[in-house]
């Protein structure tokens, strides 16, 4: 297994009236071959923002600063449109969020396979086209051939995203990038998606990255995670590592506020404060304003982020300079 | 179906209730329908005006006994039998000269707006493909003022330039007087030709319109997830242009196209009079100057019937190319 998708230090502003929001703030992180990670914050953190830089897929008002994407050697940054074009799906493939209006209004869904196919110069007949799109809907426990001819707004909001999903498998893609792949369905269909992602990360030679705000879903699905605060990576570890030790004083709290079904009410403790707005960043460190090991240090001067012995990454500076 | 019959329900109770306020505003204006035909036959027969009255009211089949809803019994009932009425200036039936008149119109209006539509789409298509640009500025400006100036005063404005100064087009009617109507290629491009300045004044505002309105969907529409999801999944430009932003963009347009061509019947009256074209309008002013209450209701009546088919035929063709109006 060797890396597939290296990030160096990713930097991605979105332009707004009120100023930049600096919402991936020097972004770096190491993807495996066939692994899963989920890349884990609260609302507003920036996690959208790191995937959507990394695959140039940003919104209109989204700038990238700086930084490189290597994926298998090539900067995907760097490419220029055709050629970046000609990898978009057919080798890394991106599930939006907004699966609700990801599908044109105006065609059926068997179209939007159809356009796919042909983008990427793959030559096949109607015939073909349908069973290996039947097959990939099959696989999200569609029903193909009552959703294969259907519009958009024929199809539930579940519906919408298995279909986004099974467009994705379809040229069958080394990397799969899932943005919030379970927060718009119902628990029942949630579960049958992150079983199917599971069974994918089993069967396919795929490498999945994935965004959740969900911890329960990136426990059950990854086998790393990157725990994002405020544009910033703060810790990047194995999920049992960072279940069974988390190292970040953010990683922490987050972990302490999570509730399990027979947990121990008292115990729960939320975050105290708010997460700061990405207008107007803390400087320093920023999670000192929150931190209750806060040093003087925080303040000023933003931790990098460190590798230890045992490999896990964490920037903060309780670990900096022989520090633990 | 069933849309297809309550649709057509509505649009019949809108046409008796439109035509009905028509009568009632024509049985109210001031003055005599019959007075102008009663003047002209007066003179021509040398009767006493009297008299006159008396043959023109027969003719026109006007009684002066008759209650206002005796009269609008019977233009009802003429109406759905196909009889638009008679005109007393023109001395003739309103059929006739509403199939002597309204080819020309749908000639000059549907060429016009079936052109400007087209350009219209490719310039807003253009514009929005072009934002934050200068030709997107340019473009847009031009056709906000462009779209402000009223047909007419386009109208005289093209008359002067290319028939009075340059004298490259004729000053008026629908083909040279001298001229036998015939197939041949040179009569039908004096047609054109005499048609070319009421369909310029008619088309001109209306491209900028189009414009605008294609450049508003056209932004709106590139802002929809569903492009940014075409992109990502490594779509052509040219294809997302097309079969995303375009077909999106122009559907809403295509309902305005119907409807447009319907309200453009009764719109067409200035330019048709500036440029003396024999068309609805042209007949439409006269009956107003001539005060030919017979004329003018015929013809009100026709411009009604026009906006209710055209908006019927939108829905209808709305249904066909949008399947969110078409599963509902």
């Amino acid at each position: 297994m060797g890396l597939i998708i290296k990030v160096e230090n990713l930097k991605a502003v979105y332009l707004v009236r009120e100023g930049t929001i600096k919402a991936a703030d020097g972004i770096s992180f190491d993807v495996e071959e066939n692994s899963v990670t989920a890349i884990v914050g609260e609302s507003a953190s920036g996690k959208s923002t790191i995937i959507e830089a990394m695959t140039r897929t940003l919104p209109l008002n989204g700038r990238l600063l700086e930084g490189r994407v290597l994926y298998r050697q090539k900067d995907l940054l760097a490419l220029n449109k055709e050629e970046l074009r000609k990898i978009k799906w057919k080798q890394i493939a991106l599930v939006p969020q907004a699966a609700q209006q990801s599908l044109n209004p105006t065609m059926r869904v068997i179209d939007h396979f159809k356009d796919t196919v042909e983008a990427h110069g793959i030559n096949w007949s109607r015939q073909e086209l349908i069973q290996h799109a039947s097959e990939k809907l099959k696989m999200v426990r569609l029903n193909p051939e009552a959703v294969l001819y259907a519009y958009p707004l024929q199809l539930s909001g579940g519906m919408k995203q298995r279909v986004l999903i099974a467009l994705a498998l379809l040229l069958e893609p080394e990397v799969l990038i899932l943005d919030e792949p379970t927060s718009a369905l119902d628990v029942l269909t949630q579960s049958y998606i992150i079983q199917l992602l599971k069974e994918l990360k089993k069967s396919l030679n795929i490498t999945l990255i994935f965004v959740t705000h969900d911890i329960a879903v990136a426990a059950e699905l990854a086998d790393k995670i990157a725990v994002i605060y405020a544009g910033n990576i703060v810790e990047y570890n194995s999920v049992f590592e960072i279940f069974k030790n988390p190292l970040h004083p953010y990683t922490k709290g987050l972990m302490s506020s999570i509730m399990a079904i027979n947990a121990d009410m008292s115990k729960i403790k939320p975050i105290p404060g708010d997460p700061p707005s990405l207008l107007t960043p803390p400087s320093g460190c920023r999670f000192h304003p929150r931190c209750e090991h806060v040093m003087e240090i925080c303040k000023k001067e933003k931790p990098p982020l460190l590798t230890l012995e045992d490999g896990a990454q964490v920037a903060c500076h309780l670990y900096g300079q022989g520090g633990r | 179906m069933n849309y297809f019959i309550s649709r057509v329900l509505y649009l019949l109770v809108v046409f008796v209730v439109a035509v009905s306020g028509i009568f009632v505003l024509v049985n109210n204006m001031p003055g005599d329908p019959a007075y102008g035909l009663a003047v002209s036959i007066a003179q021509q027969r040398n009767v006493p005006l009297d008299r006159a009255l008396e043959i023109a009211r027969n003719i026109m089949g006007i009684d002066p006994n008759e209650s206002l809803l005796t009269r609008y019994g019977k233009f009802m009932s003429n109406l759905f039998k196909g009889n638009f009425g008679y005109s007393a200036f023109y001395n003739t039936s309103v059929n006739e000269i509403i199939s002597r008149s309204l080819p020309w119109t749908i000639f000059v209006i549907s060429l016009a707006t079936f052109f400007s539509f087209i350009v219209g789409i490719f310039l807003g298509a253009f514009a929005a493909q072009k934002r934050g640009t200068v030709i997107e500025w340019i473009i847009s400006t031009l056709s906000s003022i462009i779209q402000a100036v009223p047909p007419f005063i386009l109208a005289v404005l093209i008359l002067f330039a290319f028939s009075v100064s340059l004298k490259v087009l004729p000053l008026g009617g629908a083909y040279p007087v001298d001229v036998e109507p015939s197939f041949s290629f040179k009569f039908i491009s004096k047609i054109f030709l005499h048609a070319l300045g009421p369909m310029l004044a008619t088309a001109i505002p209306q491209i900028a319109s189009w414009t605008l309105a294609m450049r508003g969907n056209t932004s709106q529409i590139m802002e929809e997830d569903f492009i940014r999801f075409a992109e990502i999944r490594g779509l052509r430009d040219s294809v997302i242009a097309r079969k995303y932003i375009r077909n999106n963009a122009v559907l809403p347009l295509v309902a305005s196209l119907a409807i447009g061509v319907g309200y453009m019947l009764g719109g067409h009256t200035l330019v048709e009079s500036i440029f003396n074209y024999p068309g609805i309008g042209f007949y439409f002013s006269k009956a107003i100057a001539a005060r030919d209450f017979g004329l003018l209701t015929g013809l009100f009546t026709l411009i009604v019937i026009g906006v209710i088919a055209a908006t019927f035929i939108a829905d209808f063709v709305y249904a066909l190319i949008d399947p969110r109006v078409k599963l509902k």
